[in-house]
């Protein structure tokens, strides 16, 4: 059955009007003809860009250490100011394809702003390193959030993700007096942050947003391994954003749970439990415990299906 | 979007933030605090390399430190020696270097290059290098041979003492730690004293001979 019938059917039973109709069936047809460019030659144009980038980079990096301090900080400018401009042409094309490429382009550009701050910090105006690294994210992660305000979509989200990430982590690195779990709260910390505002609408796409919170929840017992209580809150993290898969319809974060529960479980039993319960018995009841959750889980969608 | 369920987030979000910047304050334990090193209170001179690559001596008993000599343009100072002909430093750029200093003046008494060279690569540690551990949370000790605590420390757990040297008599231990800071204390109960706050921990400083 096609679309237009799909269509008449919904406008019969009251589900959509004819106007609704008709500018679905406009969109979506309009959509199909524009595209003229398979998604298997835009994968091939992406590997041949990268690999021409790969390229240029290597012979970069042959003169790069003979370059003055002003000529490393001139290019990486010329570089970082390229690719920005080139992404702004892209996402002018009516082609999707080339409108997507603008992603990529403007993906490169916030490399790019990393590099030019780190160059003019480092070499042009002799900042300690450590300072270095904490401006170079703080820089990159304002190129990044700008970015991402002009066009929202999976790569300038995660590029806004990982410089913000990685800006927490050089604050809290360079402080010597914070433990280690400081590090460990601040991902689980900022990536609830990043689900209550991806739950609120504020950021998109929603479904990498909700990755990236849930990601840096899971981290939260990371730095201290095995260090009770540690385990214990990652498995709650996995457990909690397993209930919020529910609540929320995201299989992401049902994922991202049993993905948290699959690392935490183990690392729980063997702090409890030491040697005296062998690997086998462990892996039992990390199996036990995920497949109870997974039917509780479907019980609960079945519960909460409109 | 709901304004109502967005401006929720944000408070959520400013509540959650506000939170663990509270814990993690609360969580802060101090660096350990050393006195500076008054004149005369410790007698003998140590040799390190400084953040920018140059050689320092610092004369304990002046209370004084100076810069011998500074290697900009030969790669990073990967090995330091104080013997009886002098200051040794060696430098790897395309190949090692080796070049021995007046302890007084920083004037070049020798220098060696290619296989007559200290290769830093097969260099080992310094044979009077103390153990340090961390035998419970937030106490750092470093220890003799003989396993004899010579310093107890409360520092967090970030902190770290990179190198730990005792002198040649054994008066006097100097140590290097994690936040760039070179010390030296009497073994046993004396509280370190700063000698510098931009060391490198590699090479290790060294004591005269």
């Amino acid at each position: 059955m096609g679309m237009t019938e799909d269509l008449e059917r919904w406008v019969a039973a009251g589900l959509i009007d004819p106007d609704h109709a008709r500018a679905i069936e406009a969109f979506e047809t309009g959509r199909g003809r524009s595209s003229q460019v398979g998604r298997g030659m835009e994968a091939v144009a992406y590997l041949g860009a990268s690999l021409v980038l790969v390229a240029l980079a290597i012979l970069a990096m042959e003169f790069w250490d003979r370059l003055e301090p002003w000529g490393q900080f001139g290019l990486s400018v010329i570089v970082t100011a390229v690719l920005f401009v080139v992404g702004l042409i892209l996402g002018r094309s009516d082609e999707p394809a080339v409108s997507r490429a603008q992603t990529f382009a403007w993906f490169l550009t916030v490399a790019g702003i990393g590099l030019t701050a780190q160059v003019a910090l480092r070499q042009l105006l002799d900042v300690d390193e450590q300072d270095a690294w904490v401006y170079v994210f703080l820089v990159s992660m304002l190129g990044a959030i700008w970015l991402w305000w002009s066009r929202s979509s999976v790569l300038q989200m995660v590029a806004m993700g990982v410089t913000t990430w990685a800006t927490v982590i050089s604050l809290i690195s360079r402080t010597e007096t914070l433990p280690d779990w400081a590090l460990g709260l601040s991902f689980a910390g900022l990536g609830l942050v990043w689900l209550l505002l991806t739950w609120a609408g504020a950021f998109t796409p929603v479904r990498t947003s909700y990755a990236l919170g849930g990601i840096g929840m899971l981290m939260i017992a990371i730095p201290e391994g095995n260090q009770m209580p540690w385990p214990l809150l990652g498995l709650l993290v996995g457990l909690g954003l397993m209930a919020a898969s529910v609540r929320l319809h995201q299989n992401v974060l049902l994922a991202l749970g049993v993905a948290g529960l699959f690392i935490y479980i183990p690392m729980t039993i063997f702090e409890w439990f030491g040697e005296s319960l062998g690997v086998p018995v462990a892996l039992l009841i990390t199996g036990l415990v995920l497949l109870g959750v997974v039917v509780a889980i479907i019980r609960l969608r079945k519960d909460t299906q409109p | 979007m709901s304004r109502r369920r967005l401006l929720g987030a944000i408070v959520a979000s400013v509540v959650v933030i506000a939170a663990v910047v509270v814990i993690i304050a609360l969580s802060v334990i101090p660096l350990p605090e050393f006195a500076t090193l008054p004149a005369g209170e410790l007698d003998g001179s140590m040799s390190f390399v400084d953040e920018e690559n140059c050689v320092q001596i610092a004369d304990l008993s002046a209370g004084s430190v100076t810069k011998l000599s500074c290697e900009p343009d030969q790669g990073a100072i990967d090995h330091l020696a104080w013997t009886d002909s002098g200051v040794e430093i060696t430098t790897y750029f395309n190949q090692p270097i080796t070049k021995v200093l007046d302890p007084a003046t920083g004037e070049i008494l020798e220098t060696r290059t290619g296989d007559e060279a200290t290769d830093p690569s097969e260099a080992e540690r310094p044979a009077d290098e103390l153990f340090v551990n961390r035998p419970a949370e937030g106490v750092i000790v470093i220890y003799d041979d003989d396993d004899n605590d010579l310093l107890h420390l409360e520092a967090p757990e970030r902190y770290w003492i990179e190198t730990a040297i005792q002198s040649a008599d054994g008066r006097l231990v100097g140590f290097a730690d994690s936040t760039g800071r070179l010390a030296v204390f009497e073994p046993r109960g004396a509280r370190p004293y700063l000698v510098a706050d931009d060391v490198r921990s590699w090479p290790p400083p060294v004591w005269e001979p």
